[in-house]
């Protein structure tokens, strides 16, 4: 990259913010905050979250994994007193 | 990506705090505005697409998962409003983004000489010749250079991979620099008026 566009870029950085009217901004937060989604009674805990994403992304897997390498250990077992020596 | 501050804010917006909802619409509304605005051109547009990521913000605040970028997550919604919109409006014909005469940023320096000073009519050009690229180019432009927005944070908005978003960027500046070598001809050719021209200089 050459000079000329990053000049460019920073130029486009100092650009103003268009921001919206006042009276505008403030309808939409009100109406927004009309609108915010009750608390659920029962929140989903942080720790909960963790633990599912354990068992999910871990727990899961690994069990999967173990299985397939048992079944092929099995497999491999079994073929070779089928048709070994 | 989310930082400590940006946990604890959406971990509150998930309690459904109304302080916190506050508190980020405060944080972002302005950066979100001001890209909905470029983005469409339009100030009326603008503010419906504005609203509408708002509103999803309140009524998604429960479900925001606990390490959300929320800077992200709010460009990402307002780009998509903007998309749904284009869609919608793809039977008409198409129009080229042109923002307002009374453009919010640059209203108070049109109509008073004495501060439209030569700086500022050239960040006007270069407004002017960003509404003229295509969306594409657009929205890279003002994610990135406009916005600020780090690299990795525009790849979650956009949807693109590292590499692809350098080369956009790049094809984006390079036609940014062609439309602001056009520019100076039109208006000293007389073609079109200036869009942000005092009353001072003619335009009413």
């Amino acid at each position: 990259m050459n000079d000329a566009p990053d000049n460019l870029l920073s130029q486009l950085r100092a650009l103003p913010v268009v921001d919206a009217d006042d009276g505008f901004a403030e309808r939409v937060r009100r109406e927004a905050r009309r609108e915010m989604a009750p608390v659920p009674i029962v929140a989903p805990a942080l720790w909960r979250e963790r633990l599912d994403q354990l068992f999910g992304r871990v727990l899961v897997p690994l069990s999967l994994a173990g299985a397939t390498v048992v079944y092929l250990m099995w497999a491999v077992d079994a073929a070779t007193r089928a048709y070994g020596r | 990506m989310a930082d400590r501050t940006d946990t604890l804010l959406v971990e509150a917006l998930r309690r459904g705090e109304p302080a916190a909802f506050d508190r980020a619409y405060g944080e972002h509304r302005a950066r979100v505005y001001s890209f909905l605005a470029r983005l469409s051109g339009r100030a009326d547009i603008a503010q419906d697409l504005f609203q509408e990521t708002f509103l999803k913000l309140a009524r998604n605040a429960n479900t925001l998962r606990p390490d959300t970028d929320l800077a992200a997550w709010l460009f990402t919604v307002a780009r998509n409003e903007f998309l749904t919109y284009r869609r919608r409006a793809a039977a008409r014909p198409a129009e080229a983004p042109t923002l307002d005469d009374d453009h919010p940023a640059y209203a108070a320096h049109a109509h008073d000489p004495e501060r439209h000073t030569a700086a500022a009519r050239e960040l006007e050009r270069l407004d002017a010749a960003l509404a003229t690229l295509p969306e594409a180019h657009r929205e890279v432009l003002l994610l990135v250079a406009v916005e600020g927005l780090e690299a990795d944070r525009a790849c979650l908005v956009l949807g693109l991979r590292a590499d692809a978003l350098r080369q956009r960027l790049s094809r984006a500046r390079a036609a940014l620099a062609e439309q602001l070598d056009k520019l100076p001809a039109i208006a000293l050719g007389g073609a079109a008026p200036s869009r942000y021209a005092s009353p001072a200089s003619g335009k009413s």
